[in-house]
C-alpha cells in the first residue's frame, strides 16, 4: 500500500525509518470513569504521546540495569491515566487475555494506518495533518475536560 | 443532571421529549472499516480497527439494522406463541433477534465480562467511535437515526464518514449512562497523578 493510497488519514510523517509499518490511535479519555466505553489498548503499542518521555526514561534505566519487572511496573504506572491491565474480559474458557484495556473513553479513532515505519518515536500533535491538527483541536473542543493521548501502535 | 451537557460541548443528538423513564439513553457513532464489511475483509490490512463491547440488555438498535432486528424480533414473537420472554437460555427474543440480524454489524461476543453472567455485545471492524448523544432519560421504542441530529451533529456524521476510505457509519443506541461495561474492578486503579505525563 502506498501512503497515498488512502491511509495516511491525518499523519504528516517526517523521513521514513525502515522497519514494521505503524498506526495512530487518538484516545479521549472521560473525564470521569462513571461513563464511557473500555476498548483494548492497541496491541504492539509503542507509547502514547503523554507517556513517551516518562516510558523512555524507564528504557533508559532498563538499559542501565533495572530489572525487567521493575521496568514492566515503571511503565503500567506511566499508562496507568490511560491504560489498565485487563481484569475484566475473558474469554470462553474464563481465562482473561494478557492485555492491557482502557479507562472509560468518550471516542477513539484511528487518525492514520502506514505499511512502512516513518517514525522512530511516537506521533504527537506536531506531527499531524493541518486537517489532523483541525480535527484534533475539534475533538479537543467538543469533550470538555476530557484528555487527549495519541497512541503509536508498530503495524504487524 | 444534564449529562451531555458536561460531556459533550455541542448538541449532537436532538433526543425526544417524552421520555418514559430515568435509566438514560447512549448514542454512538461508530466507524466501520467498509471493507472489513463484506467478502474482500481478508484481503483488509490487519490491526487497524478496534470494537465496543457491551452487555446485550444495553442494546436498543443500530441503524443499519433496524428495520431487519425488528422484523426479526416480530418473527421470534410470532414463533413463540404466547412466550416471549426467552428463545434461548441466555437471550431475549429482543436480543436475539438482532444478533440474528446484527451481522456483519454487531454479534454475540465470545468475551464475557468477570462481574456479568450476561453475554456481551460486540460491533467489530471499527476505525474509531463516538459518544455523541448522552442523556439520563430512556424511551419505549426510540433509536437514533441521521434524522434526529442537529444541524451541528449532521456536520460531525459528515465529517467523520470523509475521513478515512471505505468508512461506514453507524448510530449505536444503548440505554443506561454507565459505562459500555461496568468498570467497578477498575475504579480502585483510579489514581490520576500530578506529574505531566501520567
Amino acid at each position: 500500500m502506498r501512503r497515498e493510497d488512502s491511509y495516511a488519514g491525518f499523519l504528516n510523517p517526517p523521513d521514513r525509518v525502515p522497519d514494521k509499518g505503524e498506526r495512530v490511535w487518538l484516545f479521549v479519555r472521560a473525564p470521569t470513569d462513571t461513563v464511557g466505553a473500555i476498548v483494548v489498548e492497541p496491541y504492539d503499542m509503542i507509547g502514547t504521546d503523554r507517556t513517551y518521555e516518562a516510558e523512555r526514561a524507564a528504557y533508559d534505566a532498563l538499559a542501565h540495569g533495572l530489572l525487567f519487572d521493575e521496568y514492566q511496573e515503571q511503565i503500567e504506572r506511566i499508562r496507568a491515566s490511560l491504560f489498565v491491565p485487563n481484569s475484566i474480559f475473558q474469554s470462553e474458557r474464563e481465562c482473561f487475555f494478557d492485555g492491557m484495556v482502557s479507562r472509560p473513553i468518550l471516542a477513539v479513532f484511528l487518525m492514520g494506518a502506514l505499511e512502512k515505519r516513518y517514525h522512530e518515536q511516537v506521533y504527537t500533535y506536531d506531527d499531524l495533518t493541518d486537517d489532523g491538527k483541525a480535527f484534533y483541536d475539534f475533538i479537543k473542543t467538543l469533550y470538555p475536560g476530557s484528555e487527549l493521548y495519541l497512541a503509536t501502535a508498530l503495524e504487524t | 443532571m444534564n449529562t451531555s451537557l458536561q460531556l459533550i460541548r455541542e448538541q449532537l443528538v436532538d433526543f425526544p421529549t417524552d421520555g418514559i423513564g430515568h435509566d438514560g439513553t447512549q448514542v454512538w457513532l461508530l466507524v466501520y472499516a467498509g471493507q472489513m464489511l463484506g467478502d474482500g475483509w481478508a484481503d483488509a490490512p490487519s490491526d487497524i480497527t478496534t470494537q465496543l463491547l457491551f452487555s446485550a440488555e444495553r442494546f436498543i438498535g443500530l441503524d443499519l439494522t433496524w428495520e431487519q432486528h425488528q422484523r426479526r424480533h416480530a418473527e421470534i414473537l410470532r414463533e413463540s406463541g404466547t412466550d416471549p420472554v426467552l428463545r434461548t437460555y441466555y437471550l431475549t427474543a429482543y436480543e436475539q433477534a438482532a444478533a440474528d440480524t446484527g451481522c456483519p454489524y454487531l454479534w454475540i461476543s465470545t468475551m464475557t465480562h468477570r462481574h456479568s453472567t450476561r453475554p456481551l455485545m460486540v460491533t467489530p471492524h471499527l476505525y474509531g467511535a463516538f459518544l455523541i448523544g448522552i442523556t439520563t432519560i430512556s424511551y419505549a421504542n426510540w433509536h437514533c437515526t441521521t434524522r434526529d441530529l442537529t444541524e451541528h451533529g449532521q456536520a460531525f456524521y459528515e465529517r467523520v464518514r470523509q475521513i478515512l476510505p471505505s468508512t461506514v457509519l453507524g448510530l449505536l443506541t444503548l440505554r443506561g449512562t454507565e459505562p459500555l461495561v461496568p468498570t467497578e474492578p477498575l475504579v480502585p486503579l483510579v489514581l490520576k497523578s500530578g506529574t505531566n505525563d501520567a
